[in-house]
């Protein structure tokens, strides 16, 4: 298993490295931005450059991932599964393999985001600072939950199209997907319907892409 | 009787409504090496896939080591070794970073048989696999394939796109392996010497049906055809069965037929011919006649011993 998951990351090294490198710029940012806050009148970093660091963030990885998941149909073509099936790795090996790559990918690029907030977050709490953790949290899960249902749901659709259909449908959903979170809001009570959207379609892609992949034709 | 390797029950493939494979029933001991023979699309191909779960049957049942073929666990897939039709390994990866993906899912590797496989085809290391002639790739797939040590081997069309040294070298690796006690093989070709000189056991596939199953000395023996002429007119018709192909023009019939004996011989002379010759027949011959325009099922009806003998039984379609 640790062999196919060391495949995957090689493969796709060239991504992996960009979503580490968007990853930490924008954790870096945060980081000054929590810092100055502390310290300084106004924020060292205006909350515009920070929001776009963010959407840019996201959107290397949806793009990232639709990739990934179109990255299906072309595997089909090169049948590169194929040729890892008829090795002793099994059908459900090489998926879990592809997911638990996927599970680092988005380690990379959400991973010091998120220690960033943690870190601050108790500092503000030993001082006593009110801050709003449910909310960050409900945040943090949504953005999680945004780039994982696109990949889940292009891998689905990478098994099932041909890889130009995919393709369109890939950039139809990530736009739906997009929308909705930009129209509806990152707060409360959008946040909490927007997550239950994104992960009933997470889990229903998940469930199809692994029965799919059992039974298809490789 | 020995314990049987690769076994198919009832095995049907549709297409997109088209019959690929109808009904067929194989089974292959420990220790054979089986050669599989058919035309250009008759389902050999869609057999070893079935065999290997990379396809799922319509109705049927395969087995390879006694699993379900579309349930092989790692263990069990590592004891089985493939060479797919085409080899397309993986096109953008380099010669040596695929054998090093390949050595770490191995349940086993024998580096020294491998090094030695290496040196023989003289592989460039350095390469892409997709800058490789289809050659090389297909001496670097069996290489890999052989490497493992399997117990089984299944090779589908291997020595497509090799020249005749090239084929020559498969074959006496496959013979190498052969020699080492209790590994089973089933290749897939059309290059009939290729089948008879290393398969104990063949099966002709015609239009999804499994029309022969039978040792290769078996079929010999048993296919016979003849070249009749008659003083007059030959008859439209002779009373024989287990005809496999029947050809009448003016006073000469040429008849071919399987399971011939002397009781067949005394209906031959019964009609009163004025010559009969026996025509030799080889390999292909025999392939031709059985996979002809007008088909015949050459059905096995005992199960395989291990001087894996069995009766043909025919039957005019």
């Amino acid at each position: 298993m640790l062999t196919l998951i060391r495949r995957e990351i090689e493969d796709h090294l060239l991504l992996y490295t960009l979503i580490l490198i968007f990853g930490l710029g924008h954790a870096a940012l945060l980081a000054i931005y929590y810092h100055s806050e502390d310290r300084l009148p106004m924020a060292a970093i205006p909350d515009d450059i920070l929001e776009f660091s963010f959407w840019s963030l996201m959107a290397f990885m949806i793009w990232a991932f639709v990739f990934e998941g179109v990255q299906k149909g072309f595997d089909q073509k090169e049948k590169t599964s194929t040729f890892l099936f008829t090795l002793t790795p099994t059908r459900g090996q090489l998926l879990i393999a592809k997911w638990f790559a996927a599970l680092i990918w988005l380690g990379c690029g959400l991973l010091p985001m998120a220690l960033v907030h943690a870190y601050y977050l108790s500092r503000a709490a030993q001082w006593g600072a009110v801050q709003h953790v449910d909310l960050l949290v409900a945040q943090l899960g949504l953005t999680v939950l945004v780039p994982v249902s696109c990949y889940l749901l292009s891998q689905f659709l990478g098994l099932t199209q041909r890889p130009a259909l995919s393709l369109l449908a890939d950039v139809l959903i990530t736009a739906v997907v997009i929308s909705l979170v930009f129209i509806k809001g990152m707060f409360p009570p959008a946040i909490q319907q927007i997550s239950i959207v994104l992960a009933v379609l997470a889990i229903a892609a998940g469930i199809g892409t692994w029965s799919k992949f059992q039974t298809t034709s490789l | 009787m020995s314990e049987t390797v690769i076994e198919t029950q009832g095995l049907v493939k549709y297409y997109g409504g088209r019959c690929i494979l109808n009904e067929i029933n194989l089974k292959i001991p420990k220790g054979c090496i089986y050669g599989l023979l058919g035309r250009n699309g008759v389902g050999k191909t869609t057999l070893i896939r079935i065999l290997m779960g990379m396809e799922t049957p319509t109705r049927g049942a395969t087995q390879l080591l006694g699993f379900d073929s579309m349930r092989l666990k790692s263990q069990v897939k590592g004891r089985i070794a493939y060479v797919a039709e085409g080899h397309h390994l993986i096109q953008g990866y380099r010669v040596n970073r695929l054998i090093r993906l390949c050595r770490s899912l191995a349940r086993q590797w024998n580096q020294s048989f491998f090094d030695r496989l290496i040196e023989a085809f003289n592989l460039p290391m350095d390469r892409k696999i997709k800058e490789l002639s289809t050659g090389m790739r297909a001496q670097l797939n069996l290489a890999l394939a052989m490497a493992t040590d399997p117990e089984v081997l299944i090779l589908d069309d291997p020595t497509l796109g090799l020249d005749t040294a090239a084929r020559r070298q498969f074959l006496e690796l496959a013979i190498d392996l052969i020699q080492r006690q209790g590994r089973t093989i089933l290749f897939s070709s059309h290059i009939l010497a290729d089948v008879e000189r290393i398969a104990d056991r063949i099966g002709i596939i015609v239009a999804g049906d499994l029309v022969v199953d039978c040792s290769l000395a078996h079929l010999r023996e048993r296919i016979r055809k003849f070249r009749i002429v008659f003083a007059d007119q030959a008859p439209e018709q002779i009373p024989l069965t287990e005809l496999v192909n029947f050809k009448r023009s003016g006073r000469e019939i040429l008849l071919t037929a399987a399971n011939w004996s002397e009781q067949k011989q005394g209906m031959l002379e019964a009609l009163h011919p004025m010559e009969v010759t026996e025509i030799a027949m080889s390999l292909e011959d025999v392939f031709l006649e059985c996979s002809g325009a007008e088909p015949v099922t050459l059905t096995q009806n005992e199960p395989i011993e291990e001087d894996h003998h069995a009766d043909l039984d025919t039957t005019r379609n």
